[in-house]
């Protein structure tokens, strides 16, 4: 029995998938929720786009790295992308994110994967803004051909999932809940982030 | 492994024929039971391995041994798709071509090879002392009666059919579009996985590749490369595996030896692990390999081209939203 890997091939059968999200959208973020009482449920930001979201992968530039600790590391970088900056945040457990943190120089060209969590997430009064960030699992400094095929292709998934509506009942009447009347605008905001970002576009195919 | 031995032995006594009901007690066939779980044999096999013994004490063949209706009683296990299989200790029916037959050195082994029907592909391994008819490559055949197993393969934990004296062998006529057809997949690395790197592999005699093992590993092992991890579409997250050493070579340009020498260096093999690492977290890959569940064993990768979409298509359909 080859021990050191049996346990993982019990998760990676329902591994999540990462969601692309332009750094605009998680800034529109403003509700997180659990789909079940299960201790192991994913806890899932609502994207005004209309889906949710545990995973994700953001790819830009990273523009400032600090340790924010006190006793111990917390690293804090910045990442850049043509819409906006999305923040993001590796402590203790994020080691292996830490670690390339520590290290890398500014600017560069980086593709991080994690999981979306909120900052005042747990106040008691929803009308105070959450600060919505990635807690990275594994970050990489990448070619610019890369980040030129993320910025694409969260375009495109960005316009689907504006285009199919609501996943379901439950992310629909969490919209509705959360953004109401401005839900529109909102999301006209995605889309604008989304042509933003498109025009910004100097990939190899651009004449 | 979860029988009970006497409850089972009074179900067969039940079933057997009157004739014979009187000639065999539950005891017997209760040690019966036992001895072959003693053996470690589980489930339906030992029960199946009692059944041949009372037959051959009797001298009598199953048929005679549970009566006329045999065929009813007894009947042929269900026939499945290879693609629910997902538990073992099954008995089940199932019918496909055999895509690949393995070299074995094993004496109590007669054959093992792939099946697949359509739906999915499986392993089989047919025990000798089972008897059972040899299969042909590229062939279609009727498995009826075989039991689901679990093993391991690569790592994870993959179901097989294991075919012994109770399982008959049937050429068959059916058309088969086989399900592992290689596909290309492009898709974003996420993360590279323990057992990528510098790995052991158990030593086999043939050449099927030896399964990877722990350095708690006790037996002949050699080095090898191997890449394990994560490719995620947007759609679907593959797990997925190279296991071709040149491949892994000719990707992060460090060779078996290199890496060996890197462990050495180091004293620990997952250096090597961690200077793969930066190669393809982020990076869009482009692989051709054929997927087995949610596996995908990949063959040929290469770091992806420029995507087919146009810019200018998605920005008319950005305006327009």
């Amino acid at each position: 029995m080859s021990q050191s890997e049996s346990n993982s091939s019990q998760t990676n059968r329902s591994r999540e998938v990462a969601k692309r999200l332009f750094a605009e959208e998680i800034d529109l973020i403003k509700y997180l929720y659990e789909e079940s009482d299960d201790e192991y449920a994913p806890r899932y930001s609502l994207l005004p786009s209309g889906d949710r979201a545990n995973r994700v992968i953001v790819a830009g530039t990273v523009t400032e790295i600090d340790d924010v600790g006190d006793d111990s590391e917390y690293w804090r970088a910045k990442i850049s992308d043509s819409t906006g900056t999305t923040m993001v945040y590796a402590g203790d457990y994020q080691q292996e994110a830490a670690n390339v943190l520590r290290d890398l120089e500014t600017p560069a060209y980086v593709s991080v994967v994690g999981k979306l969590r909120a900052f005042g997430d747990d106040d008691e009064d929803e009308d105070d803004d959450i600060l919505v960030y990635v807690q990275p699992e594994r970050i990489a400094t990448i070619d610019k051909k890369h980040r030129d095929r993320w910025v694409l292709e969260t375009a495109e998934k960005t316009l689907d999932r504006l285009e199919d509506g609501p996943l379901n009942e439950d992310v629909a009447s969490y919209l509705d809940e959360q953004y109401g009347d401005t839900l529109d605008e909102v999301q006209d905001q995605v889309r604008e982030a989304v042509i933003r970002a498109l025009e910004n576009y100097e990939g190899a195919d651009d004449e | 492994m979860s029988i009970d031995a006497n409850e089972e032995a009074q179900d067969l006594v039940e079933r057997f024929d009157d004739e014979y009901a009187d000639e065999i007690t539950v005891e017997e066939v209760e040690e019966q039971i036992n001895s072959f779980i003693e053996y470690d044999v589980g489930g339906d096999e030992a029960i199946q391995g009692a059944v041949s013994k009372v037959c051959e004490k009797l001298d009598v063949n199953r048929n005679e041994l549970f009566g006329e209706d045999a065929e009813e009683s007894q009947g042929d296990a269900e026939k499945v798709d290879i693609a629910d299989i997902n538990s073992e200790d099954e008995w089940v029916t199932i019918e496909g071509e055999i895509t690949h037959l393995w070299d074995n050195n094993s004496d109590a082994v007669s054959q093992v090879g792939m099946i697949d029907d359509g739906t999915d592909s499986i392993k089989f391994l047919a025990w000798s002392k089972g008897d059972v008819p040899m299969v042909t490559e590229g062939d279609v055949f009727r498995f009826s009666n075989v039991v689901t197993r679990e093993e391991e393969y690569e790592g994870e934990t993959r179901m097989a059919v294991h075919l012994n004296s109770a399982t008959d062998v049937e050429m068959s006529d059916a058309e088969i579009s086989l399900s592992t057809e290689e596909k290309t997949i492009t898709g974003a690395f996420l993360d590279l996985q323990s057992g990528s790197g510098l790995i052991e592999r158990e030593q086999t005699d043939d050449d099927t590749l030896g399964r990877v093992v722990g350095s708690d590993f006790e037996g002949e092992t050699e080095h090898d490369l191997r890449i394990r991890g994560v490719l995620d579409t947007g759609e679907d997250a593959y797990q997925m595996y190279i296991t071709d050493q040149e491949v892994v070579e000719a990707i992060t340009g460090i060779t078996l030896e290199e890496a060996k020498q890197m462990a050495r260096d180091a004293l620990d093999r997952t250096v090597v692990k961690e200077e793969m690492e930066p190669m393809f977290i982020g990076k869009y890959w482009t692989a051709t390999g054929v997927v087995q569940d949610d596996a995908f064993f990949v063959n040929e990768i290469e770091e992806a081209d420029q995507p087919d979409v146009d810019v200018d298509d998605l920005l008319v359909r950005a305006r327009s939203l």
